[in-house]
């Protein structure tokens, strides 16, 4: 077994928080099987999320902000992504989000005309930016349950329905 | 001899094959009773305390100092422990918290984090920030006559060696001194320490176990000395405590307790001003916010010392600033006065002055109600670095509006909601005091099911987020290698906040909503808080009490939803209709035939009647007899008259019944998720009018997956829908009709809505762009 030591540089950007006890999101994925694309339904704390724009904008973005909704779709566009077996990101299309008192519920599809199973997952909403962060996320088939965790150090994994 | 050693065998054999499970009972049904202790003298099987029930006491004098200058505490206290208990006592354990911000601490050794690469600042401080001089420096522990103690600390917690055993009926003073720098709450996160304000140079603390502690000595735990790894909070002793707290002279304080030497450290005005708002008939602002600037522009050298009493809790909690704003509204509570109060910077207006305190004043109405009357004098709500955490009759809350001063609908609930939530737990764990150590979810499932109560009391259309069952389900649709039961130790919980809030929160719901009733189900939640205020309740206690107070037997309830992971899906799979058959040739046998001769040709039957033009029996007529004419569904006289005896002999209610023209419905249904719930149908009818039916889940006993049920209709239904209210959690709605509907999904809904995004409508109005 041979040892390896890599060396890398950790690339820092500044955000400032509220604490609460516990981070964690859970998106529903469902494949429309009509318009051929996974149809997500995110949820998650909208101050964490607001947290998590504003440090990457270098300005307070609150949700109430007029601009708000495009970065909120810039964000999950790098940081939930699907990808084919070339290594292609596939197009991201954002709807819109809803308030819920102390979350948000965040619609966006990902075209995925093969289907989703095979596909690699990236979820890395949050994680970066609070270390307890978890997603779940919920697949939702004929086939029965399955669940994927992303957390910090996974981040990444193929999808197997 | 030789018998008896055969019998023996026997007996092996038998038990062997117990063991072996082959004749375990898995009905979902069955009686709960090896999963929870056996009832005793010091907790009954009812879940009251028993007649021997005993709990340990914890009285503290504290003398605490504050140093603004490098943010740190040096503390004194005198600890007098009552060994209440049976049992003779060795050595004593303590709760060192603070230790957690050593970097070496189990909570930071352990954590596994793999990606660093691209992560934000505060994560990355968070992980690097702790500080070994945030834990404690024990400076002394020392016997009433000043004898030092032998002490051993083991990370989080800390023994100490008695003297001589301390019996049954005895006590033990001793005190420990200390020293600790305060962690910066913005970079280690947690339950306490300061904010630093850039644009004023001033700090402001809140100070969560910040001395160490006495851990609790029970029946159950022996010492509850678990170590301290940040999800699983606190288990401690009630007690009196008496704690002077120094801080500079411009700081206003605020703590767990009453003021007891107000005329030295307030001003003269400020006085008059708390004594006026004992009897206000809204919130009165005792520092107000052109005070609380101008106290942030200087630095006073000075000392003050404020002094506070509590009586009969379980912790103490106390907030320091010179930003601080007061405002405090008596409420009357039984014949008494609690006094609501909120302390907040400037930069909580005008979100603050406007909603803390109306907030906690709505949660002492509610929980009087649900719970019992508030028991103590005051009820405080700060506003500080902490985004929500509860101490007894003082909670922290983080929510503040934009630095322009506007803020969303969003901002405003959350921090209605959460300072509701926090008030809340003044009664679930500070006086219900269970271990929050182990099981997070008996405090903060019945607070969160608690706070849904109190916001639906605040406005008709509250945005409340927990609480209705259809939340819980996306969660509850995850898939068991994500899942573990709500009886999980809090620290081995990876969806905490659905674990350990959401899911027990949608469970009461569901009980008072769906299964017990709201009557049965607030008494039986109302004897438990009674029974165990100022005690220690355990799971078992609360199960129990819910049954024996409101004769429902809930085993089937525990064992499914919070000893299991599994979600409802239960679909219903098939409906037969069928009609009283009267017997009248007149009305059956022409039924019959219409139906017959309504059947559709078969496409042979269709073609043969253009392809053949002409049959041989058209041609040779002579070939058709008898069978040709005899239709065997013609009504005959002898049917008629075989009908007249069989209805003669009915009496009155047979023919009326028999007249009816009921349907008769069996509907089948299967527990696919395997979690059980009563099944609520809702039957609409062919004139669009509905009916639904109740049937408790006891349905299921005999068979936990497969049932029938027979509806008896007058009217024709046209459409069978399970669960209609959305109340039982079912994870999937697409097998709950029948005919089987057409769903739009979730996420088709939104679609089609177009919702716009949520601007800031305060901004909005304020430019005039509204």
């Amino acid at each position: 077994m041979k040892k390896i030591y890599i060396l890398l540089l950790i690339v820092l950007f500044p955000i400032s928080s509220f604490s609460h006890k516990f981070y964690t999101s859970i998106a529903q994925v469902e494949y429309n099987a009509q318009t051929k694309s996974a149809e997500v339904i995110l949820n998650l704390f909208w101050d964490d999320m607001e947290v998590a724009i504003s440090g990457l904008q270098k300005e307070n973005i609150s949700i109430g902000h007029p601009n708000f909704s495009i970065h909120l779709s810039n964000y999950l566009k790098n940081h939930f992504q699907l990808k084919d077996k070339k290594n292609q990101v596939k197009d991201f299309s954002f709807i819109g989000f809803e308030i819920n008192s102390i979350t948000m519920t965040v619609y966006f599809e990902i075209p995925a005309p093969e289907g989703l199973n095979a596909l690699e997952l990236t979820n890395r909403v949050l994680i970066r930016e609070f270390k307890d962060q978890t997603n779940i996320v919920n697949f939702i088939s004929d086939k029965g349950r399955k669940t994927m965790l992303f957390q910090s150090g996974k981040e990444v994994q193929k999808i197997n329905l | 001899m030789k018998k008896i050693i055969s019998t023996f065998i026997c007996l092996l054999f038998v038990i062997t094959a117990l063991a072996q499970g082959g004749i375990y009972n898995n009905n979902k049904f069955h009686q709960i009773d090896e999963l929870l202790p056996t009832p005793n003298e010091y907790r009954t099987g009812s879940g009251a305390p028993g007649n021997r029930y005993w709990q340990q006491r914890a009285d503290y004098v504290i003398k605490v100092e504050l140093n603004d200058d490098n943010q740190s505490v040096t503390g004194s206290e005198t600890i007098t422990y009552y060994n209440n208990s049976p049992d003779v006592l060795t050595y004593l354990w303590m709760q060192l918290d603070m230790n957690i911000y050593d970097p070496e601490s189990d909570a930071n050794i352990t954590r596994t984090t793999t990606n660093v690469s691209n992560m934000a600042f505060n994560a990355f401080e968070s992980m690097v920030s702790n500080r070994a001089d945030y834990s404690y420096e024990i400076r002394a522990v020392k016997d009433a006559t000043g004898k030092p103690l032998a002490y051993t600390v083991n990370k989080t917690m800390m023994r100490i060696e008695l003297p001589t055993p301390l019996r049954p009926g005895q006590r033990f003073v001793f005190s420990v001194d200390w020293f600790n720098f305060i962690n910066n709450q913005r970079t280690t996160g947690g339950r306490g320490g300061y904010e630093y304000f850039p644009a004023d140079g001033n700090y402001l603390y809140e100070m969560a176990h910040w001395f160490p502690r006495m851990c609790v000595y029970d029946d159950v735990n022996g010492w509850q000395n678990k170590q301290f790894l940040g999800n699983g909070e606190f288990a401690l002793p009630f007690g009196d405590y008496k704690v002077s707290i120094t801080v500079p002279a411009d700081h206003i304080v605020t703590a767990t307790g009453e003021l007891v030497n107000a005329s030295q450290v307030l001003k003269p005005s400020w006085l008059q001003k708390f004594n006026q708002s004992k009897t206000a008939n809204k919130p009165v602002i005792i520092v107000t916010q052109e005070e609380a600037i101008e106290a942030e522009k200087g630095k006073a050298t000075a000392k003050k010392t404020w002094s506070f009493d509590a009586k009969n809790v379980r912790d103490f909690a106390w907030a320091s600033s010179r930003k601080f704003i007061w405002d405090s509204w008596g409420i009357p509570v039984a014949g008494r006065t609690v006094m609501a109060m909120s302390f907040y910077p400037k930069e909580g207006n005008p979100l603050w002055e406007r909603y803390s305190t109306h907030a906690i004043a709505q949660t002492i109405k509610t929980l009087g109600k649900f719970a019992f009357d508030y028991p103590y004098p005051v009820a405080i709500s700060v506003n500080g670095p902490v985004g929500g955490m509860e101490y007894p009759m003082i909670c922290f809350n983080g929510p503040r509006p934009l630095p322009d001063g506007t803020y969303t609908a969003a901002t405003k609930y959350g921090l209605i909601s959460v300072i509701m939530h926090e008030v809340i737990h003044f009664w679930f764990p500070m006086v219900v005091n269970s271990d929050e150590r182990q099981w997070t979810w008996m405090d903060e499932g019945i607070t969160t099911f608690m706070q849904y109560l109190t916001e639906q009391e605040w406005e008709e259309t509250y945005p409340s987020r927990r609480g209705e069952a259809r939340n819980i389900v996306g969660y509850m649709a995850s898939d068991p290698s994500v899942l573990e039961p709500i009886m999980s130790n809090s620290e081995l919980i990876i969806q905490f906040g659905n674990n350990a809030y959401a899911k027990p929160a949608t469970a009461y719901n569901i009980l008072r909503e769906t299964i017990m009733g709201r009557e049965l189900f607030d008494y039986a939640i109302k004897t438990y808080a009674n029974r165990w205020k100022f005690k220690h309740p355990t799971p078992a206690d609360f199960f129990r009490t819910m049954e024996d107070a409101s004769g429902v037997d809930l085993d089937w309830f525990w064992r499914g939803w919070f000893y299991g992971i599994e979600p409802v899906d239960i679909a219903l799979t098939s409906v037969s209709h069928y009609l009283v058959d009267t017997q009248n040739p007149d009305i059956e046998k022409v039924a019959r035939k219409k139906t017959r001769d309504n059947e559709p040709l078969s496409i042979s039957e269709q073609r043969n009647k253009t392809d053949i033009p002409t049959y041989r029996v058209d041609i040779y007529p002579e070939l058709l007899d008898f069978y040709n004419e005899y239709d065997a569904l013609n009504v005959t006289e002898n049917d008629k008259k075989r009908f007249q005896e069989y209805y003669s002999q009915l009496t009155a209610n047979e023919k009326e019944l028999l007249e009816k023209g009921l349907n008769l419905y069996i509907v089948d249904f299967e527990n696919i998720g395997g979690l059980i719930m009563p099944i609520i149908v809702q039957m609409e009818f062919e004139d669009g009018s509905k009916e639904v039916v109740r049937i408790p889940a006891e349905i299921w006993r005999k068979d936990n997956k497969k049932v029938s049920k027979l509806f008896v209709t007058e009217k024709k239904v046209k459409q069978f829908e399970l669960d209609p209210f959305q109340e039982t959690a079912d994870i999937n709605l697409k097998n709950n009709t029948f005919p089987p509907k057409m769903m739009e999904s979730q996420f088709q809904l939104f679609k089609q809505r177009q919702q716009p995004a949520q601007p800031n409508l305060m901004q909005l109005q304020r430019d005039g762009r509204l």
